[in-house]
């Protein structure tokens, strides 16, 4: 990190300060503190202590409209955890969807951005803008829309495949072709994996392929040796950016289900869950637990991205 | 030198080649990704043409908006006689094409002929009879009087029986009565207007008297004729209908045929005076190919905005999210360029420990800490209701926003900083004179996020605003239309529309800095 270099620099020059006894140093320290000081009240007020207390009320009983009546209840909120059905239900749901959508969540950039990196396109900026257009459109918009487009009648995609003699399925009230539906809507949301893969692709050194054509490679040992290695860092970092996604997934499947979660629980997104169970049924103990056990499996999994990256992850220099 | 010449035309030729061959491959690179946006992006054509349609249009096979063209038929109408089920017509006599005496209903007496039906033959539609109406004469039949009651059984009086009327002149006026009996020149009658007031005789001779005679009349019990009646200000869909001469010809439609059973009929405009055509080709035997092509025109139903506009009550919605974004918008820009800028520039123990537990609240669940944060918002400190939930925490610094800013800080050149700082510059003024100006990229690229963010996020907005509806941003508001506009995909797909014009048109309008602030947060690993 280079940060440190910058800032060993800064102690050099002389000049005076408002805390006029101190060092040099010792005021800049000081000062540095004054500017962090909003994050640093922030992460206190909103991660730390929130989730100190968050941990705590899984020992109780604590309800919204009753919070006089809070008790500790011990272990209570963890023995309904393990026998609640739609824990593990919804867990699945989440888990099983994420191994659908992980892959193409980094695929279908991936293959956008080697798309409108190939020097041949003409017009690579405006595609660049359209392609990434969708990115901005608001949540609700993107489920209306598609909640149209799906549309076992009337909608554009069933319509177009009656053109081709294939009769589409009712995309969202079928418990097999929903999850398809969900990620035709979560590819509309790839723009910022496509614009950053893109970026890094564009900074691969022109050296590389030169010396690479020069020993007679073709387009796709090029991108396998050399595209695709210097490139995994941004996979890397938009694998977990995804991963940390999809364990907060929530508005589409809500919207379109109408918070039911269904057809048939299939999409009881562990979200979807934790609100009927935290906001809608006010058991905030309880809520305060599933919520817990998430964030006890989403560290887990980012975990384990993390130390598997070792062995696929590429780092120039060994920087960091 | 022969040898060169030809070695020089040959590598010539490959370069050509090679040329032409790159092109090509560009103009097929481009015809894909073409094709890939098409269909990236054809949610957006659904949704732009499903907002101008009304309902029927939304079933129809076209894809923009289109309405039949209506021929608006102003004339008399036409024909100026119909034969309707139940009513009655009078018969009378008449002397068809060879002569032979026929008994038809009257349905019409027009300026030039007598328009009748055979009952005999309704089938065979009506009969158009030219001959002169003085010469025919209605069938008749004696009017008579049926006597219900009980009494003059003795008299010869029997229940049920119709007895004919006649006029009788009786104590100097005329009595109507009904004749039941006989003897002679004495006649017995009832008065059918008080039939229990006894037996009324008459002594007289009947060719005296008056027989009462009234008009068969024939009760029509089939379908109406013609099938087709013009009524003024009626409005017919206009056809393309194939002329003998190979060209087409704008005919209306007045009735649609069921293929393979009933002709159609259409009239046509240019020459009303041809009557009612009957149309014998089937035009719509075939659905893929119709003979007959109804004439539309592009009808966007623009008022569905008007519509949505009011009923959804957008200015409150977008007050509501532009307010919440904007608010949250300065809180998040003036505390990350705080802390950024406390990143970049200070020497702050264990920054890179800090900076670690910085970057990893982006991996925390949002769940993890909402239970206790809703209470505090909620029970603490009474923010339920309002929109300080909403923007209170931005002013506290996040992640990636903070990101985003260090990385595009610490490329700014120290230097800088070390002037303004030997000109006695404190920290604050090298901030706002120094950094800010050189770093307006990355902090538009951050409003933008943020706005962009405001706007689309609907957790959060959802948890804090239900209750109360009239605080609530656009997200949350929109989608209590869901249900209401349940049967009604157009408002829908307008309300999506009107959602997403704002986020939108200003990505477009700083594409650049926005993509440019993305590729910037990427950046740092």
């Amino acid at each position: 990190m280079s940060v440190a270099d910058q800032t060993q620099s800064m102690t050099a020059p002389t000049g005076r300060t408002i805390f006029g006894r101190l060092t040099l140093q010792q005021s800049r320290t000081l000062w540095g503190w004054v500017f962090l000081a909003p994050w640093v009240f922030g992460f206190l007020a909103f991660y730390f202590f929130p989730m100190i207390a968050s941990f705590a009320f899984t020992f109780t009983d604590l309800q919204l409209t009753k919070p006089d009546e809070v008790s500790f209840v011990g272990l209570n909120n963890y023995r309904t955890l393990l026998k609640d059905v739609y824990v593990g239900k919804s867990l699945k749901v989440t888990l099983s969807y994420m191994v659908l959508a992980l892959p193409i969540s980094i695929l279908i950039p991936l293959g956008l951005a080697t798309l409108l990196n190939s020097k041949q396109l003409w017009g690579r900026r405006l595609f660049r803008t359209l392609f990434y257009m969708p990115y901005v459109v608001p949540i609700i918009s993107v489920t209306y829309i598609f909640n149209g487009f799906l549309n076992a009648q009337s909608g554009w995609l069933n319509r177009f495949l009656g053109l081709l003699g294939i009769s589409g399925p009712n995309w969202l009230y079928s418990s097999t072709w929903i999850y398809p539906a969900l990620l035709m809507i979560g590819i509309w949301g790839t723009g910022n994996a496509m614009l950053t893969l893109l970026a890094s692709m564009q900074t691969v050194p022109t050296e590389l392929y030169e010396a690479a054509r020069v020993d007679g490679a073709g387009p796709v040992t090029v991108f396998r040796r050399i595209t695709l290695p210097l490139i995994t860092p941004m996979i890397f970092y938009n694998l977990i950016l995804s991963t940390i996604g999809l364990f907060r997934y929530f508005d589409v499947p809500y919207i379109i289900s109408r918070g039911t979660g269904g057809p048939n629980d299939i999409t009881l997104f562990y979200n979807i869950y934790f609100y009927r169970v935290a906001i809608q049924y006010d058991r905030m103990g309880y809520g305060a637990t599933l919520a817990w056990l998430l964030f006890v499996i989403a560290l887990i999994t980012t975990i384990i991205l993390f130390v598997t990256a070792r062995k696929w992850v590429y780092y120039a220099g060994g920087d960091d | 030198m022969a040898d060169s010449t030809h070695k020089r035309k040959l590598w010539g030729s490959k370069q050509i080649v090679a040329r032409y061959r790159n092109l090509g491959l560009s103009a097929l690179l481009l015809m894909f990704t073409i094709m890939l946006l098409i269909a990236y992006l054809s949610p957006f054509g659904y949704m732009a043409t499903t907002a101008i349609k009304n309902k029927p249009q939304i079933t129809e096979k076209s894809i923009l908006p289109m309405s039949p063209v209506m021929y608006r038929y102003d004339g008399e109408e036409y024909p100026e006689w119909s034969v309707r089920t139940g009513s009655r017509y009078p018969l009378y006599r008449v002397p068809d094409e060879q002569g032979i005496w026929r008994e038809w209903a009257l349905i019409a007496t027009l300026d030039d002929m007598v328009v009748f039906l055979d009952p005999a033959n309704v089938a065979g539609g009506v009969i158009e009879w030219t001959g002169d109406p003085a010469t025919i004469e209605p069938l008749t039949e004696p009017e008579t009087f049926m006597y219900v009651g009980t009494g003059y059984r003795e008299e010869g009086v029997v229940r049920g029986t119709p007895y004919p009327l006649y006029d009788i002149p009786l104590d100097g006026g005329v009595k109507r009565l009904a004749l039941f009996k006989s003897e002679g020149d004495t006649h017995y009658f009832l008065d059918p207007a008080a039939p229990e007031s006894g037996i009324v005789t008459w002594q007289g001779d009947l060719a005296e008297a008056t027989a009462l005679e009234k008009e068969v009349l024939y009760t029509y019990r089939g379908k109406t004729i013609p099938e087709v009646v013009l009524q003024p200000g009626a409005e017919y869909p206009l056809y393309e209908v194939p002329a003998p001469d190979g060209g087409t010809q704008r005919w209306a439609m007045v009735r649609q045929g069921v293929p393979g059973q009933t002709e159609t009929y259409f009239i046509d405009p240019e020459n009303l005076d041809a009557g009612i055509l009957a149309w014998s080709e089937q035009p719509f035997a075939n659905q893929q190919q119709p003979t007959a092509k109804p004439v539309k025109r592009f009808d966007p139903q623009w008022e569905n905005f008007s519509y949505a506009w009011r009923e959804v009550g957008f200015p409150r919605l977008l007050f509501n999210t532009l307010m919440i974004a904007i608010l949250g918008m300065i809180g998040t820009v003036i505390s990350c360029t705080l802390v950024a800028y406390a990143f970049t520039r200070f020497p702050i123990p264990y920054k890179n420990v800090l900076f670690m537990i910085l970057i990893s609240t982006i991996i925390l669940p949002k769940q993890v800490t909402l239970v206790p944060t809703y209470f505090v918002f909620s029970q603490v400190l009474g923010w339920t209701g309002t929109w300080l939930p909403l923007i209170v925490p931005h002013f506290f610094a996040n992640a990636y926003n903070v990101l985003l800013l260090r990385q595009y800080f610490s490329t700014l050149p120290i230097e800088l900083d070390e002037a303004a700082m030997i000109d006695g510059a404190g920290p604050f003024r090298i901030l706002r004179s120094v950094i800010i100006p050189q770093a307006w990229p990355a902090i538009v690229a951050v409003s933008l996020f943020h706005f962009v963010f405001a706007w689309n996020d609907y957790f959060e907005p959802l948890i804090y605003t239900l209750s109360n509806p009239k605080i609530a941003p656009l997200s949350v508001g929109i989608q209590i239309f869901n249900f209401v506009f349940d049967q009604q995909p157009h408002l829908i797909q307008a309300t999506a529309l009107m959602g997403l014009v704002i986020p939108v048109v200003l990505f477009f309008l700083a594409q650049r800095v926005f993509m440019r602030g993305v590729i910037l947060t990427g950046v740092e690993k």
